[in-house]
Protein backbone atom coordinates (compact mmCIF):
# COMPACT_ATOMS: atom_id res chain seq x y z
CA UNK A 1 0.00 0.00 0.00
CA UNK A 2 1.30 3.43 -0.96
CA UNK A 3 1.47 5.52 2.21
CA UNK A 4 -0.12 8.96 1.97
CA UNK A 5 2.26 11.83 2.68
CA UNK A 6 0.72 13.97 5.45
CA UNK A 7 0.97 17.66 4.55
CA UNK A 8 -1.12 19.32 7.25
CA UNK A 9 -0.76 19.11 11.01
CA UNK A 10 -3.52 16.93 12.56
CA UNK A 11 -3.37 19.11 15.68
CA UNK A 12 -3.49 22.70 14.38
CA UNK A 13 -4.02 22.26 10.60
CA UNK A 14 -0.83 24.20 9.70
CA UNK A 15 1.27 23.07 6.73
CA UNK A 16 3.89 20.55 7.81
CA UNK A 17 7.62 20.92 7.05
CA UNK A 18 10.28 18.27 6.54
CA UNK A 19 12.48 17.85 9.63
CA UNK A 20 14.71 14.93 8.70
CA UNK A 21 15.81 12.93 5.68
CA UNK A 22 17.42 9.51 5.81
CA UNK A 23 19.58 7.44 3.46
CA UNK A 24 18.13 3.93 3.55
CA UNK A 25 21.50 2.37 2.57
CA UNK A 26 23.89 3.88 5.11
CA UNK A 27 21.26 5.30 7.50
CA UNK A 28 22.77 8.79 7.37
CA UNK A 29 20.22 11.20 8.81
CA UNK A 30 20.07 14.84 7.79
CA UNK A 31 18.10 17.13 10.03
CA UNK A 32 16.85 20.62 9.35
CA UNK A 33 13.68 22.49 8.50
CA UNK A 34 12.76 22.08 4.85
CA UNK A 35 9.61 23.27 3.01
CA UNK A 36 7.59 20.61 1.24
CA UNK A 37 7.50 21.34 -2.51
CA UNK A 38 4.28 22.95 -3.77
CA UNK A 39 3.24 19.82 -5.68
CA UNK A 40 3.53 17.69 -2.54
CA UNK A 41 1.13 20.04 -0.75
CA UNK A 42 -1.66 19.20 -3.19
CA UNK A 43 -4.12 16.39 -2.62
CA UNK A 44 -3.88 13.08 -4.49
CA UNK A 45 -6.54 13.94 -7.07
CA UNK A 46 -4.81 17.21 -7.94
CA UNK A 47 -1.43 15.48 -8.24
CA UNK A 48 -2.94 12.81 -10.50
CA UNK A 49 -4.50 15.54 -12.65
CA UNK A 50 -1.17 17.35 -13.02
CA UNK A 51 0.66 14.13 -13.94
CA UNK A 52 -2.03 13.32 -16.51
CA UNK A 53 -1.77 16.91 -17.84
CA UNK A 54 1.99 16.46 -18.36
CA UNK A 55 1.54 13.01 -19.94
CA UNK A 56 -0.94 14.47 -22.44
CA UNK A 57 1.47 17.31 -23.33
CA UNK A 58 -0.96 19.80 -21.81
CA UNK A 59 -3.81 18.84 -24.14
CA UNK A 60 -7.06 19.25 -22.19
CA UNK A 61 -8.94 17.83 -25.19
CA UNK A 62 -7.01 14.56 -24.95
CA UNK A 63 -7.49 14.48 -21.18
CA UNK A 64 -11.24 15.05 -21.57
CA UNK A 65 -11.40 12.09 -23.96
CA UNK A 66 -9.54 9.82 -21.57
CA UNK A 67 -11.51 10.95 -18.50
CA UNK A 68 -14.87 10.72 -20.36
CA UNK A 69 -15.62 14.30 -19.37
CA UNK A 70 -16.43 17.38 -21.44
CA UNK A 71 -13.68 19.83 -22.32
CA UNK A 72 -15.00 22.71 -20.13
CA UNK A 73 -15.32 20.35 -17.14
CA UNK A 74 -11.64 19.39 -17.42
CA UNK A 75 -10.68 23.04 -17.93
CA UNK A 76 -12.67 23.95 -14.80
CA UNK A 77 -10.75 21.30 -12.82
CA UNK A 78 -7.53 22.91 -14.04
CA UNK A 79 -8.86 26.36 -13.06
CA UNK A 80 -9.55 25.04 -9.54
CA UNK A 81 -6.00 23.68 -9.28
CA UNK A 82 -4.54 26.99 -10.51
CA UNK A 83 -6.59 28.85 -7.88
CA UNK A 84 -5.42 26.39 -5.20
CA UNK A 85 -1.76 26.78 -6.25
CA UNK A 86 -2.02 30.57 -6.14
CA UNK A 87 -3.63 30.55 -2.70
CA UNK A 88 -1.07 28.03 -1.33
CA UNK A 89 1.79 30.16 -2.72
CA UNK A 90 0.30 33.26 -1.11
CA UNK A 91 -0.10 31.44 2.23
CA UNK A 92 3.49 30.16 2.12
CA UNK A 93 4.73 33.66 1.30
CA UNK A 94 2.75 35.15 4.20
CA UNK A 95 4.05 32.46 6.57
CA UNK A 96 7.64 33.15 5.50
CA UNK A 97 7.19 36.89 6.05
CA UNK A 98 5.68 36.24 9.50
CA UNK A 99 8.53 33.87 10.43
CA UNK A 100 11.22 36.37 9.44
CA UNK B 1 -26.71 8.76 -13.35
CA UNK B 2 -28.25 11.62 -11.35
CA UNK B 3 -25.49 13.86 -12.64
CA UNK B 4 -26.34 12.88 -16.24
CA UNK B 5 -30.00 13.75 -15.74
CA UNK B 6 -29.51 17.18 -14.16
CA UNK B 7 -26.15 18.16 -15.60
CA UNK B 8 -25.14 16.32 -18.79
CA UNK B 9 -22.64 19.09 -19.55
CA UNK B 10 -19.97 17.48 -17.41
CA UNK B 11 -19.89 14.90 -20.20
CA UNK B 12 -20.96 16.73 -23.35
CA UNK B 13 -20.02 20.17 -24.70
CA UNK B 14 -18.37 21.84 -27.68
CA UNK B 15 -19.06 20.86 -31.29
CA UNK B 16 -20.71 17.55 -30.34
CA UNK B 17 -23.25 19.40 -28.16
CA UNK B 18 -23.78 22.01 -30.88
CA UNK B 19 -24.47 19.43 -33.61
CA UNK B 20 -26.83 17.46 -31.37
CA UNK B 21 -28.43 20.74 -30.25
CA UNK B 22 -29.10 21.85 -33.83
CA UNK B 23 -30.62 18.41 -34.50
CA UNK B 24 -32.81 18.81 -31.37
CA UNK B 25 -33.94 22.29 -32.48
CA UNK B 26 -34.75 21.01 -36.00
CA UNK B 27 -36.66 17.99 -34.66
CA UNK B 28 -38.52 20.21 -32.15
CA UNK B 29 -39.46 22.52 -35.04
CA UNK B 30 -40.77 19.56 -37.05
CA UNK B 31 -42.80 18.25 -34.09
CA UNK B 32 -44.01 21.81 -33.39
CA UNK B 33 -45.09 22.09 -37.04
CA UNK B 34 -47.27 18.97 -36.72
CA UNK B 35 -48.75 19.93 -33.32
CA UNK B 36 -48.84 23.76 -33.75
CA UNK B 37 -46.61 24.21 -30.71
CA UNK B 38 -44.66 27.42 -31.13
CA UNK B 39 -41.38 28.06 -29.30
CA UNK B 40 -42.19 31.76 -29.25
CA UNK B 41 -39.54 32.95 -26.79
CA UNK B 42 -36.44 31.64 -25.04
CA UNK B 43 -38.48 30.02 -22.25
CA UNK B 44 -41.84 29.80 -24.03
CA UNK B 45 -43.95 27.13 -25.65
CA UNK B 46 -47.51 27.88 -26.72
CA UNK B 47 -50.17 26.35 -28.91
CA UNK B 48 -50.61 28.73 -31.83
CA UNK B 49 -51.62 29.13 -35.43
CA UNK B 50 -50.59 26.86 -38.27
CA UNK B 51 -47.44 28.13 -39.95
CA UNK B 52 -44.80 26.91 -42.42
CA UNK B 53 -42.10 24.60 -41.01
CA UNK B 54 -39.50 27.33 -41.57
CA UNK B 55 -41.24 29.58 -38.99
CA UNK B 56 -40.88 26.90 -36.29
CA UNK B 57 -37.23 26.39 -37.23
CA UNK B 58 -36.51 30.14 -37.15
CA UNK B 59 -38.17 30.36 -33.70
CA UNK B 60 -35.75 27.72 -32.37
CA UNK B 61 -32.71 29.36 -33.94
CA UNK B 62 -33.65 32.86 -32.72
CA UNK B 63 -34.09 31.50 -29.19
CA UNK B 64 -30.63 29.93 -29.35
CA UNK B 65 -29.10 33.11 -30.77
CA UNK B 66 -30.67 35.37 -28.11
CA UNK B 67 -29.74 33.33 -25.04
CA UNK B 68 -26.23 32.63 -26.38
CA UNK B 69 -25.66 36.31 -27.11
CA UNK B 70 -26.32 37.47 -23.54
CA UNK B 71 -24.58 34.53 -21.87
CA UNK B 72 -21.50 35.20 -24.02
CA UNK B 73 -21.54 38.88 -23.08
CA UNK B 74 -21.71 38.03 -19.36
CA UNK B 75 -19.09 35.29 -19.75
CA UNK B 76 -16.75 37.84 -21.34
CA UNK B 77 -17.36 40.23 -18.42
CA UNK B 78 -17.31 37.86 -15.43
CA UNK B 79 -15.46 34.68 -16.39
CA UNK B 80 -11.84 34.45 -15.31
CA UNK B 81 -11.52 31.18 -17.23
CA UNK B 82 -10.61 30.72 -20.89
CA UNK B 83 -14.15 29.82 -21.97
CA UNK B 84 -14.92 28.81 -25.56
CA UNK B 85 -17.79 30.29 -27.59
CA UNK B 86 -18.62 26.84 -28.98
CA UNK B 87 -19.11 25.48 -25.43
CA UNK B 88 -21.50 28.29 -24.44
CA UNK B 89 -23.54 28.04 -27.67
CA UNK B 90 -23.32 24.25 -28.02
CA UNK B 91 -24.43 23.48 -24.47
CA UNK B 92 -27.32 25.98 -24.73
CA UNK B 93 -28.45 24.27 -27.95
CA UNK B 94 -28.31 20.85 -26.26
CA UNK B 95 -30.17 22.25 -23.22
CA UNK B 96 -33.31 22.61 -25.41
CA UNK B 97 -33.73 18.80 -25.29
CA UNK B 98 -36.18 18.53 -22.33
CA UNK B 99 -38.70 20.76 -24.13
CA UNK B 100 -38.97 18.35 -27.09
CA UNK B 101 -41.43 16.25 -25.09
CA UNK B 102 -44.08 19.03 -25.24
CA UNK B 103 -44.79 18.99 -29.01
CA UNK B 104 -44.71 15.16 -28.87
CA UNK B 105 -47.46 15.27 -26.22
CA UNK B 106 -49.15 17.92 -28.40
CA UNK B 107 -49.36 15.45 -31.28
CA UNK B 108 -50.90 12.68 -29.15
CA UNK B 109 -53.12 14.99 -27.08
CA UNK B 110 -54.27 17.70 -29.52
CA UNK B 111 -55.51 20.72 -27.63
CA UNK B 112 -58.23 21.48 -30.22
CA UNK B 113 -60.71 24.08 -28.97
CA UNK B 114 -59.30 24.46 -25.46
CA UNK B 115 -58.03 28.01 -26.11
CA UNK B 116 -61.48 29.17 -27.32
CA UNK B 117 -63.14 27.38 -24.37
CA UNK B 118 -60.88 29.14 -21.82
CA UNK B 119 -61.37 32.49 -23.55
CA UNK B 120 -65.15 32.19 -23.46
CA UNK B 121 -65.41 30.67 -19.96
CA UNK B 122 -63.09 33.06 -18.16
CA UNK B 123 -63.02 36.19 -20.33
CA UNK B 124 -66.37 35.98 -22.17
CA UNK B 125 -64.58 36.46 -25.48
CA UNK B 126 -65.79 34.63 -28.59
CA UNK B 127 -68.62 32.11 -28.89
CA UNK B 128 -69.77 29.54 -26.32
CA UNK B 129 -68.08 26.21 -26.93
CA UNK B 130 -68.29 22.87 -25.19
CA UNK B 131 -65.40 20.48 -24.72
CA UNK B 132 -65.26 16.87 -23.49
CA UNK B 133 -63.80 15.65 -20.20
CA UNK B 134 -61.15 13.87 -22.27
CA UNK B 135 -60.05 17.23 -23.72
CA UNK B 136 -59.91 18.81 -20.24
CA UNK B 137 -57.81 15.87 -18.91
CA UNK B 138 -55.55 16.16 -21.97
CA UNK B 139 -55.08 19.86 -21.37
CA UNK B 140 -54.17 19.30 -17.69
CA UNK B 141 -51.63 16.60 -18.63
CA UNK B 142 -50.22 18.83 -21.36
CA UNK B 143 -49.87 21.77 -18.94
CA UNK B 144 -48.17 19.71 -16.21
CA UNK B 145 -45.72 18.15 -18.70
CA UNK B 146 -45.01 21.58 -20.21
CA UNK B 147 -44.16 23.07 -16.81
CA UNK B 148 -41.95 20.14 -15.78
CA UNK B 149 -40.14 20.19 -19.15
CA UNK B 150 -39.67 23.94 -18.92
CA UNK B 151 -38.24 23.67 -15.40
CA UNK B 152 -35.89 20.93 -16.57
CA UNK B 153 -34.78 22.99 -19.58
CA UNK B 154 -34.03 26.02 -17.38
CA UNK B 155 -32.03 23.78 -15.00
CA UNK B 156 -30.04 22.47 -17.97
CA UNK B 157 -29.54 25.99 -19.35
CA UNK B 158 -28.16 27.12 -15.98
CA UNK B 159 -25.85 24.12 -15.63
CA UNK B 160 -24.71 24.56 -19.25
CA UNK B 161 -23.77 28.17 -18.51
CA UNK B 162 -22.10 27.26 -15.19
CA UNK B 163 -19.92 24.55 -16.78
CA UNK B 164 -19.05 26.44 -19.95
CA UNK B 165 -18.25 29.80 -18.32
CA UNK B 166 -16.96 28.66 -14.89
CA UNK B 167 -18.28 31.84 -13.28
CA UNK B 168 -18.68 31.37 -9.53
CA UNK B 169 -20.70 32.77 -6.62
CA UNK B 170 -23.61 35.18 -6.88
CA UNK B 171 -22.38 36.45 -10.27
CA UNK B 172 -23.40 33.22 -12.03
CA UNK B 173 -26.95 33.26 -10.64
CA UNK B 174 -27.57 36.97 -11.24
CA UNK B 175 -26.00 37.01 -14.72
CA UNK B 176 -28.03 33.93 -15.71
CA UNK B 177 -31.34 35.44 -14.57
CA UNK B 178 -30.56 38.75 -16.30
CA UNK B 179 -29.50 36.92 -19.49
CA UNK B 180 -32.72 34.89 -19.59
CA UNK B 181 -34.85 38.01 -19.07
CA UNK B 182 -32.99 40.03 -21.73
CA UNK B 183 -32.99 37.08 -24.15
CA UNK B 184 -36.72 36.61 -23.59
CA UNK B 185 -37.38 40.28 -24.44
CA UNK B 186 -35.09 40.23 -27.51
CA UNK B 187 -36.47 36.91 -28.83
CA UNK B 188 -40.07 38.14 -28.38
CA UNK B 189 -39.21 41.31 -30.30
CA UNK B 190 -37.40 39.52 -33.15
CA UNK B 191 -40.17 36.93 -33.45
CA UNK B 192 -42.86 39.64 -33.46
CA UNK B 193 -41.06 41.21 -36.43
CA UNK B 194 -41.07 37.85 -38.22
CA UNK B 195 -44.77 37.24 -37.44
CA UNK B 196 -45.55 40.76 -38.70
CA UNK B 197 -43.90 40.11 -42.08
CA UNK B 198 -45.60 36.70 -42.29
CA UNK B 199 -49.01 38.30 -41.90
CA UNK B 200 -48.35 40.90 -44.65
Amino acid sequence: MLKKLPVTCPSCNSKLKVKSLICKDCETVIEGIYELPLLALMNNKEQEFIISFIKHSGSLKEMAKEMNLSYPTVRNLLDDIIANVKSTEANLKNNNINNQ
Amino acid sequence: MKNWVFNPFNYIAGSKALLLGIAIITLSALLGYFSNNHFDGVIDIHIGAKAPFLVFLVEGLINLFCISLFLLIFSAIFSTSKFRIIDVVGTQAFARLPLIIVPIIGIFLPQGNIAEYIQYTFLKIGNPISISNFEIAGFIIYTIISLVSLAMMITWMYNAYRVSSNIKGAKIIISFIVSVLLAEILSKYLLSVIYYFLNQ
